[in-house]
């Protein structure tokens, strides 16, 4: 293996794309639409906006530091124990929202298409695989994110495409049943997840080959606008399928594939589907584990980076099965904690980091 | 040609570890130690003659007769009448001291000669079938090349046959088959380097490449691994391969392999380096990517698009050889809703009574086939086919009948028999049957999720693979969408044309852009 692996501009912002895009394409619709009802689609859009907030802030200390992440620059403008310490309390949020992406995931596997297996396996498994993705290095997750992304894309494409009959348009008004209060309260749970996310990808950003005649910074923010396209397009088209009653369903594009029907012969696909859906999740879980990863070798100074994957993997795998007692406690924590939890620990820090930069400077 | 011999490089190596032993002027002398060396060696011939005018001059003749076979062994002969034209006078006339001139001077000779002078020389000189020719008096021998072993002629190869294209495969002998190759490619540019392998066997080995189409990393790289194998004894390429490739232990060959010389070129045409080893016909194409095993070689002798359909039927094939059988038992005890509800009740019909549970039944009949296959290839043919019917009654027919198997169960091993067979490398379809068990148990415990997480892994297997540094999974690894086209559908020898000019600016975006 290579001492230091690079990869190149489009490969970062696939993994951008894939990161941002990846679990939240089976997550993110039940509970907004539960919160905002018809407006839901403005919330994922005005959140999307914040989102270029956070990612102009992680962009700029890129362009200011770039061979080095954000735990190193920290550690670099910020008194030693300082930076310790918001390198800590990264560490622990991160460990926590990715424990609660992988019980999403394993929630949504035993809620929808395996009722009687249990959780633990389910969690097992796919971090299991995540570290070992992991341990082969970020090339081989570029590369291999690079077919996934394309193939979670040609899966939500035909979703939509395949139930072009179902469509209402008429189920779309009204958009603000209740006035702009659930659309500002679903607008401040998607600031917690998934756009604060965009902060933990400034641990993989020194890894971009930089390529001067490309524009880089351009295209992460078509990349952050695209996402938010396609969760504003999953939502209305869940809408427009389901009209009112889309607001009871939990996975509402797993439901959208689940009435596909073309002829006798494609009926009940949602476990195909479904299936493909989790590759999201996967990366997802993957590109945490990483981050996690990086965190805590670049805080310690520690130089065998792959020895610590596993470890890792278990302790998110131990927080994963015993967060969370049950659904209501994993919402409570993703609609309500996420956001307090990543503005306080992780974004204020970052503020407080750029800020000293200006300063310095 | 340009054939560079490593000869002295590894006399050098041999001057090392023991030092060399002159010969001696005594004729007597020589013949002992010759005789101490390879004692309990009958297929070694002593001649001795007399010659000169008064037939008072000694010399010997020494060779391995069985590697001699077609010679006639009175070399001393043609010593001498190389020597007539020369000195002018009777065969009878020669004296020991016009031989020796003559041959320190190099004069013109009939054929080949190396003139040598050490013991260990002369030992190893008659095991590669030279005959030599030693003097009384003369403390240096003449050395002749006369191997010669009864060998296959070229002939159709048995395992890659084609409809159209030419009939040629490679023999059991290096030279030869270097031959075939080199007379489809008339080029300078065409590298051929031959060395000796193996501490017992000093097997020769070969590979060759096409100067400035093969990429400079990749060369690098196959002859540092060339040069790791010094004492390691080499039978057959697949030694070779094994101990040259990335990963030992991967269900995935690193390399391709072939008996047809027109592959052979057309591979050192694409930028790859053959390895081939004498007394073998496979012949070994570095650096092997996963795509190019869904390639066959008639291909391109076919048109473009039934070839391109081809080609998306043995993918399928592969992928069907791989899941048919996991995808099915996921279906059958996950996710029943996913089959139609006719279908799943003809299922449901012909599965009553079973005594297994899907994954139990699945396994033993792959089993039975897996058996059958190995079978049919152990057994003489006569009886091999006799087997091969009594196989199928017992796979298809009995098993239903006794109750061990759904007729449905048998309408996918079939399947999953025949596809893997569609694939035109043998070693490449062995992975798929590898790689099927997993996937089973996979999907007998998890469904659909076991069998992701199987894909998964197999994904990330392939990802990280690399032949001789090269990514395996190449066109689809780092997606590459100019080169990956040419995966699903064989694009017109004209298309291909313009790619090959333009393959040297590709080759350096490769190496700028990295991964």
């Amino acid at each position: 293996m290579k001492q230091i692996e690079t990869i190149n501009t489009l490969q970062m912002i696939l993994l951008f794309q894939a990161f941002i895009t990846g679990s939240t394409i089976i997550n993110i619709q039940g509970p907004f639409i539960g919160i905002a009802e018809n407006g839901a689609w403005i919330s994922i859009l005005l959140a999307n906006g914040l989102g270029a907030v956070v990612m102009m802030i992680v962009l700029f200390m890129y362009e200011r530091y770039p061979t080095l992440s954000y735990v190193q620059y920290t550690k670099v403008l910020m008194w030693k124990p300082i930076a310790y310490l918001f390198g800590i309390s990264l560490a622990l949020i991160v460990i926590l929202f990715t424990a609660n992406i992988t019980y999403g995931m394993g929630q949504f596997l035993t809620t929808s298409m395996l009722k009687e297996s249990p959780l633990y396996i389910f969690h097992f498994l796919i971090i299991m695989v995540a570290s070992l993705t992991v341990r082969q290095g970020i090339e081989v997750m570029a590369r291999m994110f690079h077919g996934m992304l394309y193939f979670l894309f040609f899966i939500i494409l035909s979703i939509l495409v395949l139930n072009i009959t179902h469509y209402h348009p008429e189920y779309l008004q009204p958009v603000l049943l209740s006035g702009w209060k659930p659309v500002l309260h679903a607008t401040y749970v998607g600031i917690g997840f998934p756009y604060m996310d965009i902060m933990y990808f400034a641990m993989i950003l020194p890894y971009l080959k930089r390529e001067k005649d490309k524009p880089f910074k351009r295209w992460m923010y078509a990349g952050l606008l695209l996402n938010g396209i396609i969760l504003a397009v999953t939502i209305i088209a869940s809408i427009m399928v389901f009209g009112p009653m889309v607001t009871y369903e939990k996975f509402p594009i797993f439901q959208l594939a689940r009435i596909i029907e073309i002829g006798e012969i494609i009926q009940r696909v949602e476990s195909v589907f479904g299936i493909a859906l989790i590759i999201g999740t996967y990366m997802k879980i993957t590109m945490m584990l990483f981050i996690i990863n990086e965190i805590i070798t670049q805080l310690f100074d520690l130089s065998n980076k792959r020895a610590f994957v596993f470890p890792l993997g278990l302790l998110v795998y131990l927080f994963s099965t015993t967060s969370f007692n049950n659904e209501i406690e994993l919402g409570e924590s993703g609609l309500i904690m996420e956001t307090i939890l990543a503005v306080s620990l992780g974004f204020i820090p970052l503020l407080i980091v750029a800020g000293r930069s200006l300063v310095k400077r | 040609m340009k054939v560079r011999r490593h000869r002295r490089s590894e006399n050098n190596q041999q001057e090392d570890s023991s030092p060399k032993t002159q010969l001696s002027r005594k004729l007597e002398d020589n013949e002992t130690a010759i005789k101490a060396i390879f004692t309990d060696c009958e297929d070694i011939i002593y001649n001795k003659f007399q010659y000169s005018s008064q037939y008072n001059e000694k010399a010997l003749v020494v060779f391995c007769e069985t590697i001699v076979q077609n010679e006639k062994a009175n070399l001393l002969k043609e010593v001498m009448q190389d020597l007539i034209p020369h000195e002018v006078g009777n065969a009878t006339e020669v004296e020991l001291k016009e031989i020796k001139e003559f041959f320190i001077e190099h004069g013109v000779t009939s054929r080949a000669v190396n003139v040598i002078d050490k013991l260990e020389q002369v030992s190893e000189k008659l095991l590669e079938g030279f005959i030599v020719v030693m003097f009384e008096g003369w403390n240096k021998a003449l050395a002749y090349d006369a191997f010669a072993v009864e060998k296959r002629s070229v002939g159709e190869p048995q395992n890659e046959v084609s409809v159209i294209g030419p009939r040629e495969g490679t023999i059991e002998n290096l030279t030869k088959n270097l031959g075939l190759i080199r007379s489809r490619l008339k080029s300078d540019k065409l590298k051929v380097k031959i060395q000796k392998k193996g501490e017992q066997t000093k097997s020769k080995v070969a590979y060759a490449y096409l100067e400035g189409t093969v990429p400079a990393d990749t060369l690098k790289e196959f002859e540092k691994r060339f040069d790791e194998i010094n004492d390691e004894e080499i039978l057959e390429t697949s030694y070779f391969a094994e101990l040259m490739e990335d990963s030992t232990y991967s269900p995935f060959p690193q390399f391709k392999t072939t008996e047809r010389p027109d592959v052979a070129v057309s591979a050192l045409l694409g930028g790859k380096i053959i390895a081939l080893v004498d007394g073998t016909p496979t012949v070994l194409i570095c650096p092997g990517l996963f795509v190019e095993f869904f390639q066959s070689p008639s291909d391109y002798y076919q048109r473009t698009l039934f070839s391109s359909l081809i080609r998306m039927l043995r993918i399928t094939g592969y992928i069907i050889s791989l899941s048919l059988p996991s995808i099915y038992i996921a279906l059958s005890t996950f996710h029943t809703e996913l089959i139609p509800s006719v279908l799943l009740l003809a299922i449901l019909d012909t599965r009553e009574g079973m005594p297994f549970p899907a994954l139990v039944e699945a396994l033993i009949m792959l089993f039975f086939f897996e058996l059958l296959q190995e079978a049919s290839l152990r057994l003489p043919r006569p009886i091999g086919s006799a087997v091969s019917i009594v196989g199928a009654l017992v796979i298809g027919d009995a098993s239903i009948n006794a109750g061990i198997a759904s007729p449905m169960m048998v309408v996918v091993v079939a399947l999953t028999g025949i596809a893997s067979f569609s694939i035109p490398q043998y070693e490449f379809g062995t992975s798929s049957r590898i790689l099927r068990v997993p996937l089973m148990l996979g999907a007998a415990t998890l469904g659909g999720f076991g069998l992701m997480i199987g894909f998964i892994l197999i994904y990330l297997h392939l990802i990280s693979l690399r032949s001789l540094g090269q990514p395996y999974f190449a066109p689809l690894g780092p997606i590459r969408n100019g080169i990956l086209y040419d995966f699903i559908f064989r694009s017109p020898l004209s298309k291909q044309l313009r790619k090959h000019k333009q393959s040297n600016v590709l080759s350096k975006a490769n190496e700028k852009g990295g991964s």
